[in-house]
Formats: C-alpha cells, structure tokens, sequence
C-alpha cells in the first residue's frame, strides 16, 4: 500500500501519522501546524490529495433569504424575555433535598428499626455508598439538562451504581435462612415503592425545566435515583440482615427504577415519534 | 451603525441577547448561524429539502429552548447539540414513515444515488461513503469549524473519542479516494514520475 509508506523527502513521517495529525487540527487551527506533517504533505502525492479534497469549501450552504425571513418573522414573532435555567448547584440541590425530604418522610412512617441493628461498619459501608451514589446520579442528571455541557460521568451510570452496591452489600452482609423469604420480600417492596414513585415523578418535574436530548439515559438515570430512595428507606427500616433479602428486596428497587424509567423515557419517544410532528404542527410554544 | 455592531458581537453575547428578547440581535443570530447549520445538514441529509426542514425545526427547538443556554458557556455547542438530536429524531420519523411506505428494514445509503464515476471526487460525495459518526464529526471540524473540543461537547463524547472519529473518518476517505477515477490518475502520475 503505497500511502502506507514513508514521505518522499526523506521524512519519518507515515500516512497514518498524517491522517492522526490532521484529526486534531480543526479550521481554527488554520494549516497542519507541526512542520514535519507538512514535510511529508509536500512530498506525498496521495497524503496532498487527500487534505486537498478534505480542504475543498463545502458548496451550495446558502441559506436563501426567504427562508431567513420566514425564521426571523417566526421566532421574533414569539420573542418575550426568558429567565435563564437556574445554576447547575441549585439543581444538584433539588435532587439532594427530593431523596432527603422523601427519605425522612419514609423513616417518620416506617421508624427505624433497620438503622439500630446494624454495626457500625455496615452503616458507615452501606449509607456512604447510598449517599454517593445519589450524588453521582444527581450529578449526572444535572449535565443532561443542558444540551452540550461537559459530561464528566458515563451516560451508563445506573447499571455501575447497581454492580457497585451489590458489592458493597455482598461484602458487609452475610446469609442467613429466611424461611418467609418472599412474603417478607414483598413487604419490603410494598414498604419502598412508594417513595420511589413519587420520587421518580418529583424528580420527572424538575428534569423537565432542562432540554433532554438522551431520553432514555436520563430516565434510565433519574429511574435510579428513584429506585436509591426507596432502598435508602428500607435500609434504615428493614431489620432484616440477611444477604440474599437485601441484594433481592431492596437494591432491587434500584434495578426496577432503572428499567421503569427507561421504559418510560421508550415510550414517550415513541409517542413523541409518532405524534409529535401533528402535535407541534401549526403551535410554537 | 446598529447592524455593523451587531455583526462584530460574540455568539454568546448575541445568545444572552435573544434570551432577553432582543430582536435585532435575534435576526442577527439567525443569519450567522443559519448558514452553519444547513451546511451540516445538508453534508448529512440526502436532499437540500430535508436539510431546509431541519434547520426550521432545529430553530424550533432552539427557540423552544433558549432559556437553557448559560450565559457565557460556549455558543456552538449547545446549537449543534440541538441540531444533531434533531436530526436523529428526524430520521427515526422518516425511518418510520419509510418502514410504512416500504416495508423495508433499512434505508438504502446516503449518497447510493450519487455519482461515483466522476474523476475527482467532491467532499460531500467523499463524506457520504463514511459511517454516520465519523461523518458527523469531520462535518463538524471541516465544515462548521467546530474545535475538537466543541465538537466533543456537541456529540456528548470525550476528545479523544473525536479524535479517533477523525483519524479513521481521514483513513477511510484515502480508502475510497483509492478507489476512485482521481486516485487512480495521481497513481498512474506517480508511477509515470518514477
């Protein structure tokens, strides 16, 4: 492959290095900077081709000044002062005082049982997690309201957050025979749904003051959340300490937001997909 | 006067200013940035048509969500962002409305329907041989003048994911530079020279 060769001046340059070299120089950079990038453009007849073809101007982009005026006459139409979203801190704030406020709500009704059975190394393990999980999905939730903000954390968070604390559970709980394994299950999950779905839906509120360009992340994300609360509630309830009813009963709320959440966010895709274009036609607000 | 001023603020200030339902600023932002935005779609979509109805509707969603532009965060960006998400949802509707009328389970290629018999191929025909994402990201840096930077924050992705994108995106497009009737000519140049 003859672009797979050396420069023809001599240079140590290869074409891949080439084709790496104009990946980070963008048009503001202007012309491939580093000297011996150019020494080998100069000398390679199908590295110059190809920054010759790349560099052609992109033709027939003229927007036609009816089509401006139609914008313009549009959207200035609608024009009225907005107020900026809040800062990003106010919102990690809301999500932090939703799961706090729901959480105390929970423990108010259902008491305390879980927290005083267990040793002091289980609730620093278990809750620390708790709470840093929360904060990482908060987080995360917060970049997603706005479109092009820095994305510190992956988009497939909810899934790490769940491997994470089934970790931290398997390490600190042991098993023990439960033989109403299920109908005291079920308790526990009647006992943390309901905070979860108010959460969910507290948390839905405040999502929608942003722009959700990754439908399905967010609810996959916001699930989670949801799920977390309901969680953090039967561990400070529950005084049930076996392994198995804990990884099942309670971390499994987090699973079933997560999956709840991102069924919805499907759907509502689907629907949008489906419906939108007749919805919006004709409406701007 | 007002409009020379206007042309030399930055598209952040012109951003700020439509929040605050600045008219002259707003046309002004339309006119600066509308150019750029049919111009990536138009390197994305099949028709200038279909590229004229996205940058309607991508200013629909803009306008629809101008409050969550921050002030002082980069411009380009949040409008790519914005504009990329329209399209995707553009073309999950035509895929959609295309499965109906159809019955097919996936679209032909873009640019199937071009012709690749020329001697010297043009950039848009080049760019539609490349895989949707590394499109989008060379569209971006070669077409728009997005840095890699801007270009990761629009796609929701690292640099580095851009840069490697824009590496293999160059690779292809030497591939099938090879393969065309212009590739063959420098070739046979080359050889000529030796």
């Amino acid at each position: 492959m003859g672009h797979r060769e050396k420069g023809d001046h001599g240079s140590e340059m290869t074409c891949r290095q080439v084709e790496q070299a104009l990946a980070m120089s963008g048009v503001k950079e202007g012309e491939v900077a580093m000297q011996s990038v150019r020494g080998h453009i100069e000398g390679c007849r199908s590295c110059r081709e190809l920054v010759r073809v790349v560099e052609i101007p992109f033709h027939a982009a003229q927007v036609s000044s009816i089509q401006i005026e139609r914008l313009r006459d549009t959207i200035v139409d609608d024009l009225h002062p907005i107020r900026p979203l809040l800062p990003a801190w106010v919102f990690f704030l809301i999500f932090a005082l939703i799961f706090a406020g729901l959480s105390y709500v929970g423990i108010c009704y259902l008491g305390t049982i879980g927290w005083s059975v267990l040793m002091p190394l289980q609730k620093i393990a278990v809750f620390a997690t708790l709470a840093s999980c929360a904060a990482l999905l908060s987080f995360s939730l917060v970049r997603q309201m706005v479109p092009g903000e820095k994305s510190l954390l992956p988009t497939g968070l909810p899934p790490v957050v769940l491997v994470i604390l089934c970790l931290v559970v398997a390490s600190v709980f042991q098993v023990r025979t439960d033989p109403h394994f299920v109908r005291t299950g079920e308790a526990c999950l009647k006992a943390g749904l309901p905070y979860a779905i108010p959460a969910g839906l507290l948390f839905w509120l405040v999502l929608r003051r942003g722009l959700i360009l990754s439908p399905q992340a967010v609810g996959a994300i916001a699930g989670s959340l949801a799920g977390l609360v309901g969680t953090t509630v039967l561990e400070l309830h529950c005084p049930d300490l076996n392994v198995w009813h804990i990884l099942i009963w309670h971390v499994g709320i987090v699973l079933l937001g997560m999956l709840a959440g991102l069924l919805i966010a499907i759907a509502g895709q689907a629907i949008r997909v489906q419906f939108g274009g007749r919805l919006r036609k004709g409406k701007f607000r | 006067m007002v409009e020379s001023r206007l042309s030399e603020i930055s598209l952040e200030a012109l951003l700020e200013r439509y929040q605050q339902a600045d008219a002259p600023a707003t046309t002004e932002l339309i006119q600066r940035l509308s150019p750029d935005l049919l111009r990536f779609f138009l390197s994305q979509e099949g028709t200038r048509t279909e590229a004229e109805d996205l940058l309607q509707n991508t200013w629909l969603r803009i306008h629809k969500a101008r409050h969550t532009y921050r002030a002082g965060a980069p411009a380009l960006p949040w409008v790519f962002a914005i504009a990329r998400h329209t399209r995707v949802d553009d073309y999950r509707k035509r895929r959609r409305i295309r499965q109906y009328e159809q019955a097919t389970d996936s679209l032909p290629e873009r640019g199937s329907h071009q012709d690749t018999s020329v001697e010297t191929p043009t950039f848009e025909s080049l760019v539609a041989e490349l895989p949707e994402s590394q499109r989008e990201v060379l569209t971006m840096l070669k077409v728009n003048g997005l840095s890699l930077e801007e270009v990761a924050l629009a796609t929701s992705s690292s640099v580095g994911a851009v840069k490697q994108k824009a590496s293999r995106a160059y690779a292809r497009l030497r591939t099938v530079l090879c393969n065309s009737g212009s590739w063959a000519i420098a070739r046979r140049e080359i050889t000529g020279a030796r």
